[in-house]
């Protein structure tokens, strides 16, 4: 019987084209994923057991479509049909009727998943290679965490899914549980602390544990089960079936058999025969007779076509807001939208809670809405277009004479207006939750954009999921190709299949960058112009739809095409002006360029070449036009013993360049291509000749380009590494390609290796140090603020100018401009000045005694402050990559790491860490101790810097504390040392970010347990007097020496060990 | 005076079945009753004339307009009640109703109201006209569609199987109601009821397999066989025998004991009873080309 059941719903199934084309979506996607590798870790290779149990348990989820689209095709099939009764009165046994059915829409589910599976192992297979980023294939690897994840995973999903069918008989409520999954999902992410997620914060053990139990999907547990691998084990070594991961598993597939029986016992065949309400009363209308005559309509003209709008719009409304579905949408937007924003706000348990601001909130929505909102477009796109023929009434319905026009618009209307509710619902729950933070500054305008930024790109979407429904005429097989369209088209993930291009973006959500210094800034326009390009397309499409809706299409005249002239024009002419304006070159070609540019240079890579000594410049910065221009000298001199007869400028070819001459030299090439300009020299350098040179370049923000993270001349809160564009000389090595496999694929040999900690190095020592001369101008209500001391000040022309002069520094100077608060304070002698957005002002005074207290830890400690000021200056999140990054005299902090709530939250204090960290490196790096870049150059400064925040927080905050502070540090050192592989520190990598800051501090906390402040402090000092500029620079060696001399004999072997292991 | 002029209309559905062949039928205001059994091609018949289906061939005027070409034309002027229809859920019927008469044209809003209370009350339902149509009973919501179908000014109604799932009072009503309004506009009945008709209609038509049988008055037609049935008590084993025998228009059980009639020009003799003929039999003795 049961085999007969289930071989009648193969019939049914068999015979239905969308059915295969699921099949083969899914087949297809898994090669997609297979050969596009997928999601890169370092060091771990691309078909490991760690990368696959990755891949495949992200994408069980994804089992969810043909669990969805089978649950609510069969389940619900007789109630459709209305063949209930018929089938409640055969002798087919419920168990065989419900084992039946759930078994074909697991079995489906499985097989999809199979071909997936399939299609990845194969992808797999086509692109392994024999290097180091592909490991030996086994097939167990897959079929490991096919079993322990994936198989659960899906079942748990065909119950949930199944068991919401069976009891509420309702097809809404199956793509909402669906959806819930989703939501279920994402939230046991945040818990886990999944890698799946940007910016996850470290959580504590206990959390950690917990949710490896609790996940229903396995992925916690498979997290915590190999936190602390290192990248071998990553590699070779399967999941294992025990501890926490068993406990999840044999849990969450009890609980899904428990469902199952449950449902099963309350599914007896029943007719969905609701009790009926009582009739209302009768109203005082009935006293009434009513004469029933024939009445005159009057159908066409404009009146007749809207009021046709607003009563399907009405009609829609009605049947869709009041239905249980829509209800719990609400909810899980609630849910969703308020969970993100406490995420937000506690920030987790590294750092304070943020400020309930507009700005967070509105970020927060920008975030997380747009993928709620598709889904709610897609489901009630296709479900709207189809309801009037699924509910049987469109025989009715369409013998009147209502245009399509209004009918579709009154379909978009409906989409509109759910749209709307559901940004409602984020602007309130955004209120209240800055109501309750005691933060009630609500910025409206700023809410009200969101109609704009979610609203419109939603709707669009919409149009075109609608437009697709009514051209394919399919609901399934339309809803399949919207969603295919809108994966490419607006997700990231259809940036990893090649819809990169901003011609090939339809409707892409605001990012979440909304900025307290600058609003949206220029991203406004590019958001404009983009949307205006999407619109014309989304109309285009609806025409046509429209247009082929009246069947008799080839009928129609030649001139009703013609309103697809006007779209038609509008999305070719935005689309030619995106074209010029965003020619971003794809990542192949940047790659083949740095191989060119690698393969045409790398002859002057040991070429003599003058330094540059002296940079004079003048900097005009135009932020509301996003704009900046350069003029500058520089003076060169040659600092070797060899002839110099050839000068090799390279310059960056984001910019445009004006001028770049020399009276002592003369241009011989100049190679636009890579801003490479050849130069002979008049006469020939030698050694200690100088020469000048004189250059002009400008720079605007294209606003469809975007700008590099340190060069955001944007309206407010500009921060710019300006010397990188600055024109420097010789053979560039930053412009080689790094990546190993990238460079045995071009058949490139290796790089040169990292100079050994124990290279000898030239003495004299050339720094490359600079004097730096800067005017500096800005709007007239801005302030600019760039490195070393400020020396002169005014106004002219309605500008503000400021001269900033340092000497000695390294090559490396920046520029901020914005319209500043100040604060001003000193310690002794050194004056204090905080630049400060005015909203952020809440931890000024705090900041102030921080530095003090660390100025007066250094100098007594290390040695006198280098300058006579030391300023902070805060810039716009536009500038993204750093909490705050230190110049000679001059330290930016960012904007999202500096408006903080220090006062709640279980987060530590990090302006203090901030201040001591930052604060320090004016000793360890910059112009002070500035190593050369070579094996354990980065503990020099940053390894150091962390130890100098570590004493200024055990001094502030006691022991305790510390000690909390070094426990996390060690927790994020051994979750992500697999990665980044575990170094010693003496020989790190300087660009191994994990070594230096987080294994360096707990390094140096076992440092100081095992020879106490005083003796490091000591060593430190000698060290920085030896060997702070313009004596020869430290390495690792050295500070390992000068540590073994304040320390006892016995300790030495500990002390090595630590540096060493 | 409206006209509803069907010219050789063919309909061949994909799977093969040749549903409407050839068809072609002129009707004039009245009450106008389209007989024929169970997939006769009855329904297919309405829903081409309503334009919810594209035909091969032929073609269908309304008042002389070509509605190939004219798809919304007679939408304007139409009152069509399907043969089986469902509702929009938590849609009352008084909202569905006033979303249907928009549609319409009504854009009156007191005419409006005026005519859909009305016609609740015609229809006995606007003591519920605030429930959910999705809520109502069989015969409720056929009682909802018929009040829809007389929705706005229509100069032709087309009523698919009507009063199935009505209890004799509502059909009663219904027939009543429909006779009422058809007298100046044109109303096409389908149905398998010949009760109906011989009630109601002034023209008809029988279908059958696609196929126009016969069209016209209905009691020109009783007139015209009336004297040729002949009647008869048999024995149930004896069928067989009198089926090639006689050329039977109908058998009815009457207390255990068949009773047949038989169409003859001459007395068959043999117990045979003249009896009165009515539209059954004309019915009866087209589907059977007994003639």
């Amino acid at each position: 019987m049961l085999y007969h059941l289930i071989l009648f719903e193969w019939k049914f199934y068999g015979r239905k084209i969308s059915f295969y084309v699921m099949l083969l979506t899914f087949l297809g996607f898994g090669i997609l994923v297979g050969t596009s590798a997928g999601v890169a870790f370092p060091n771990i290779t691309y078909n490991s057991p760690y990368a696959i149990n990755f891949i495949l348990g992200l994408f069980s989820l994804a089992s969810l479509f043909p669990i969805v689209i089978m649950a609510s095709q069969s389940l619900l099939r007789e109630k459709d049909n209305h063949f209930e009764q018929v089938l409640y009165a055969t002798p087919i046994t419920v168990r065989n009727y419900f084992l039946s059915r759930f078994l074909l829409v697991f079995g489906v589910a499985v097989f999809t998943f199979l071909l997936f599976l399939m299609g990845y192992v194969f992808g797999h297979l086509m692109e392994m290679e024999n290097s180091e980023n592909w490991g030996i294939f086994h097939l167990n690897y897959y079929l490991n965490s096919f079993l322990l994840i994936v198989l659960p995973n899906i079942f748990l999903c065909t119950v949930i899914v199944c068991c919401t069918a069976w009891l509420s008989k309702h097809k809404m409520l199956i793509y909402l549980s669906g959806l819930g999954i989703y939501v279920l999902y994402m939230v046991s992410s945040i818990f886990s602390n999944s890698p799946l997620l940007a910016n996850a914060s470290p959580v504590s053990d206990s959390a950690m544990n917990l949710s490896a139990r609790l996940d229903p999907f396995g992925m916690a547990a498979f997290f915590e089960q190999t936190r602390y691998w290192t990248a071998l084990q990553k590699n070779t070594m399967v999941l294992e079936l025990s501890g926490n991961l068993l406990f999840n598993r044999i849990v969450i597939i009890l609980v899904a058999l428990a469902l199952l029986y449950s449902a099963y016992k309350r599914c007896r065949f029943k007719t969905s025969n609701k009790q009926k309400r009582k009739f209302e009363t009768i109203d005082e209308l009935n006293d009434k007779k009513y004469v029933y005559t024939r009445t005159a309509t009057k159908s066409n003209g404009k009146k007749y076509f809207i009021s046709t709008i607003f009563s399907f719009l009405k009609i829609d409304l009605k049947s869709t807001l009041k239905s249980i579905p829509f209800v719990l949408l609400i909810a899980i937007n609630l849910f969703i939208v308020g969970m993100e924003m406490y995420g937000a706000i506690e920030g987790g348990i590294r750092l304070p809670q943020y400020f309930a601001t507009t700005a967070l909130m509105m970020n927060t929505i920008l975030a997380t809405i747009p993928f709620l909102l598709l889904l709610a477009m897609l489901f009630y796109g296709s479900e709207l277009v189809w309801k009037s023929k699924s509910v049987n009434f469109s025989a009715i319905e369409n013998s009147a004479p209502f245009s399509n026009s209004a009918l579709f618009i009154s379909k978009i209307s409906v989409l509109l207006v759910i749209s709307s509710i559901l940004i409602v619902v984020c602007i309130v729950v955004g209120i209240l939750f800055q109501i309750s933070y005691q933060y009630p500054i609500i910025d409206w305008s700023t809410y009200f954009s969101l109609f704009y930024f979610i609203g419109l790109p939603a709707s669009l979407c919409g149009f075109v999921i609608i437009a697709l429904q009514y051209l394919i005429r399919n609901k399934y097989i339309g809803l399949v190709v919207s969603a295919i369209f809108l994966v490419l088209t607006n997700t990231s993930l259809g940036k990893a299949f090649g819809f990169e291009h901003p011609l090939s973006r339809f409707a892409n959500f605001l990012p979440d960058a909304f900025s307290e210094f600058n609003g949206l800034g220029y991203l406004l326009k590019a958001f404009s112009v983009t949307m205006l390009y999407s619109l014309s397309f989304a109309v285009l499409l609806s025409l046509l739809a429209i247009l082929f809706l009246n069947k008799s299409v080839l009928k129609t005249k030649w001139k009703t095409f013609a309103i697809l002239i006007l779209p038609f024009s509008v999305m070719l002419l935005t689309g030619f002006y995106i074209f010029k304006k965003s020619d971003i070159a794809s990542e192949e070609t940047q790659i083949n360029c740095q191989q060119d540019y690698e393969e045409k240079y790398k002859s002057y890579k040991n070429k003599p070449q003058p330094s540059i000594i002296d940079v004079k410049t003048s900097i005009d910065l135009y932020p509301e036009e996003n704009g900046y221009k350069v003029q500058g000298t520089y003076n060169l001199v040659n600092k070797t013993q060899s002839e110099i007869s050839e000068v090799l400028i390279n310059t960056s070819i984001d910019i445009t360049w004006n001028s770049l001459t020399s009276s002592q030299l003369t241009l011989e090439k100049k190679d636009e291509e890579f801003g490479q300009y050849l130069f002979k020299t008049n006469q020939k350098m030698v050694a200690n000749d100088t020469i000048s040179i004189c250059f002009n370049f400008e720079y605007k923000i294209e606003s469809l380009k975007g700008h590099q993270s340190f060069n955001a001349i944007v309206e407010n809160g500009a921060f710019m590494r300006i010397s990188n564009y600055f024109p420097s000389i010789g053979y560039n090595f930053d412009n080689e390609i790094e990546d190993k496999d990238e460079r045995k694929k071009r058949k490139m040999p290796l790089q040169d290796g990292l100079t050994k900690v124990d290279a000898p190095l030239a003495n004299p020592y050339n720094y490359e140090f600079i004097d730096f001369d800067a005017i500096i101008s800005t709007s007239a209500d801005q302030t600019a603020i760039s490195v070393g001391e400020l020396v002169n000040n005014y106004s002219k022309n309605n500008r503000n100018y400021s001269q900033y002069k340092a000497n000695t520094i390294p090559f490396r100077f920046a520029v901020s401009s914005a319209k500043y608060a100040i604060e001003k304070s000193n310690y002794k002698d050194i004056a204090i000045e905080i630049f400060y957005e005015p909203k952020h002002h809440q931890n000024i005074l705090h900041l102030i005694n921080s530095i003090k207290k660390t100025l007066q830890y250094c100098e007594t400690n290390f040695g006198k402050y280098p300058y006579k000021t030391i300023r902070f200056a805060e810039i716009s999140s536009f500038t993204r990559g750093f909490a705050a990054t230190a110049y000679p005299a001059t330290i930016y902090i960012n904007e999202t790491q500096f408006h903080l709530n220090l006062l709640q939250g279980e987060g530590s204090d990090v302006i203090n860490e901030l201040a001591g960290h930052e604060l320090s490196h004016q000793w360890w790096g910059n112009a002070q101790l500035k190593p050369d870049y070579r094996e354990g150059s980065g503990v020099l400064t940053e390894t150091l810097a962390q130890y100098t925040q570590l004493m200024l927080y055990k001094n502030e905050y006691g022991k305790e504390k510390m000690l909390e502070m070094v426990k996390l540090y060690k927790d994020m050192y051994d979750s992500e040392k697999a990665f980044s592989g575990e170094e010693p520190l003496y020989t790190s990598k300087p660009d191994n970010a994990n070594v230096i800051y987080n294994k360096g501090l707990v390094k140096m906390y076992e440092l100081y347990v095992l020879i106490g402040e005083d003796k490091i402090n000591l060593a430190l000092k000698r060290l920085l007097t030896k060997h702070t500029f313009p004596s020869q620079p430290a390495t690792t060696m050295n500070l390992i020496e000068e540590l073994k001399v304040v320390t006892n004999k016995e300790n030495h072997k500990k002390l090595d060990d630590i540096f060493k292991e | 005076m409206n006209s509803l002029k069907i010219k050789n209309l063919t309909k061949t559905y994909a799977n093969g079945v040749l549903a409407l062949s050839n068809i072609s039928l002129e009707i004039e205001n009245g009450m106008f009753g389209l007989l024929g059994p169970n997939g006769a091609g009855k329904s297919t018949l309405m829903k081409t004339i309503v334009g919810l289906q594209q035909r091969d061939s032929g073609s269908v005027l309304f008042n002389d307009k070509d509605l190939i070409e004219n798809p919304t034309f007679i939408k304007k002027q139409l009152g069509y009640l399907p043969q089986d229809f469902g509702v929009y859920q938590n849609i009352s019927a008084h909202d569905l109703l006033n979303h249907l008469a928009i549609l319409k044209g009504l854009n009156d809003k007191s005419t409006r109201k005026e005519q859909i209370l009305a016609l609740l009350e015609k229809t006995n339902l606007l003591e519920q006209k605030n429930k959910p149509v999705s809520t109502y009973s069989g015969g409720m919501r056929q009682r909802f569609g018929v009040a829809q179908a007389l929705l706005g000014n229509p100069k032709i109604i087309i009523v698919d199987e009507p009063t199935a799932g009505l209890d004799p009072e509502e059909r009663n009503r219904f027939n009543n109601l429909l006779s009422e309004i058809g007298e100046n506009i044109i109303v096409i009945l389908s149905t398998h009821l010949v009760e109906d008709v011989r009630n109601l209609c002034t023209q008809m038509a029988i279908i059958n397999k696609g196929q126009l049988l016969l069209t016209g008055n209905p009691e020109q037609f009783v007139a015209e066989i009336n004297g040729k049935v002949w009647k008869k008590h048999i024995d149930k084993n004896e069928l067989p025998e009198y089926q090639n025998q006689y050329k039977i228009i109908s058998t009815q059980l009457q207390a255990g004991k068949l009773s047949i009639k038989v169409f003859a020009n001459e007395n068959p003799l043999n117990g045979f009873m003249l009896t009165e003929a009515d539209l059954e039999d004309v019915y009866f003795t087209t589907l059977q080309k007994l003639q």
